[in-house]
C-alpha cells in the first residue's frame, strides 16, 4: 500500500499565520486560502481591507495549484505561449497559487490574492516554508 | 366621545401599530465583520465542538455572504465544506438564522415557501453575528446533526460578547 501525507488543520494553521506575518510585514492585505490535494478548502483567512473578489480568487488559484500539481505562475507562462490553454476547465492560470509538495508528493496547495501576482506568490512561498 | 378622547385613542392605536413595525423589521447591516473577530468566533465554536467530540467545517462571512474565514478540522466529510458556507451565506443574506428557516419548514404550509425560494438553507448551524445590534457577518457550521451544528455557531456568536 502506498501512503501518502495529508494537511493536518494545524499544519494549515501554521501555513496561515506565517503567510498572513509575511503580508503584515509589506502592510498588504491579501485573502490566503489553503486546500489539499483533491481541491477541498481547509482554511482560509481574508484579512481586512482585502476585498470578496480576493476570497473568491485566492480560492481559484489555490484549486488550481492543488489539481493540476503546477503553480499557476506556470500556468500563467504556458497561457501566453498556447492561448487554447485558457480553454482549461477550472484553470485559474494567474500568479499566486503554489503547490506545497512533500518529498516528490503533492499534499495540497497556497493561493493568495490581494496585491501584485509576484507578490501574492511571495506571500505563498513564505507560507509553505512554515511547514519545515 | 369626544373629540379629543377620540384622537388621543387613535393617535395610541397608530403609535402601536407602527412600534410593532418597527419591532418585526429585520436588523440593519453594519461594517463587515474584522478577521480578529472571525477568528476569535471560530475559535469558541471549535473549542465547543471539540469539547462535544463533534467534528466541524466552519465559516465566517461577511454581511453579504462572502467568505472572510474558514477552518476545516481533520478528517470532516467533504460535503461538509460547502454546507458549512452555505448556512453562513444564507443567514447573512437574510439576516436571520438557518434554525428560524427550519423551524418555519417543519411547521408545513406555508412554512414550506421556503424550500423553494433561491439561497434559503432550511437547516440549523447558521446564525447572525451581530454588533451594536446590526448585523457584520455570519457563522456557518456543518459536520454534525444540525442541532449540534447550532450549538457550536451559538457558541462562536456568544464569543463576540
Amino acid at each position: 500500500m502506498k501512503m501518502r501525507p495529508m494537511l493536518t488543520l494545524e499544519d494549515c494553521k501554521k501555513i496561515s499565520a506565517a503567510a498572513e506575518a509575511e503580508a503584515k510585514k509589506n502592510s498588504w492585505n491579501v485573502c490566503i486560502a489553503i486546500l489539499d490535494d483533491g481541491g477541498h478548502l481547509l482554511h482560509l483567512a481574508r484579512m481586512d481591507g482585502a476585498t470578496p473578489a480576493n476570497a473568491r480568487i485566492a480560492l481559484e488559484k489555490g484549486r488550481t495549484a492543488a489539481e493540476t500539481r503546477r503553480s499557476t505562475a506556470n500556468w500563467q507562462e504556458r497561457v501566453q505561449k498556447r492561448a487554447e490553454l485558457l480553454r482549461m476547465p477550472g484553470v485559474t492560470p494567474v500568479q499566486g497559487g503554489l503547490p506545497i509538495v512533500l518529498d516528490g508528493t503533492c499534499v495540497g496547495a497556497v493561493g493568495i490574492s490581494g496585491v501584485q501576482s509576484h507578490e501574492d506568490e511571495q506571500i505563498a512561498a513564505a507560507g509553505i516554508r512554515a511547514l519545515g | 366621545m369626544s373629540l379629543q378622547a377620540w384622537l388621543r385613542t387613535s393617535f395610541a392605536a397608530l403609535l402601536a401599530v407602527f412600534m410593532a413595525n418597527v419591532a418585526a423589521q429585520q436588523p440593519m447591516y453594519g461594517a463587515p465583520v474584522s478577521v480578529e473577530n472571525a477568528k476569535k468566533v471560530a475559535a469558541a465554536a471549535l473549542a465547543e465542538a471539540r469539547k462535544n467530540n463533534f467534528n466541524m467545517a466552519l465559516a465566517v462571512v461577511d454581511p453579504a455572504g462572502n467568505l472572510v474565514y474558514f477552518e476545516r478540522m481533520d478528517s470532516v466529510q467533504y460535503g461538509s465544506i460547502a454546507i458549512a458556507q452555505d448556512k453562513a451565506r444564507a443567514a447573512a443574506q437574510f439576516r436571520r438564522s438557518t434554525k428560524s428557516v427550519y423551524d418555519e419548514v417543519e411547521k408545513g404550509g406555508a412554512g414550506l415557501r421556503y424550500l423553494s425560494l433561491r439561497g434559503f438553507v432550511a437547516s440549523e448551524g447558521g446564525e447572525l453575528l451581530m454588533q451594536d445590534g446590526k448585523v457584520i457577518g455570519a457563522i456557518g457550521m456543518s459536520g454534525g446533526s444540525g442541532a449540534q451544528d447550532g450549538q457550536c455557531a451559538r457558541a462562536g456568536v456568544a464569543a463576540l460578547k
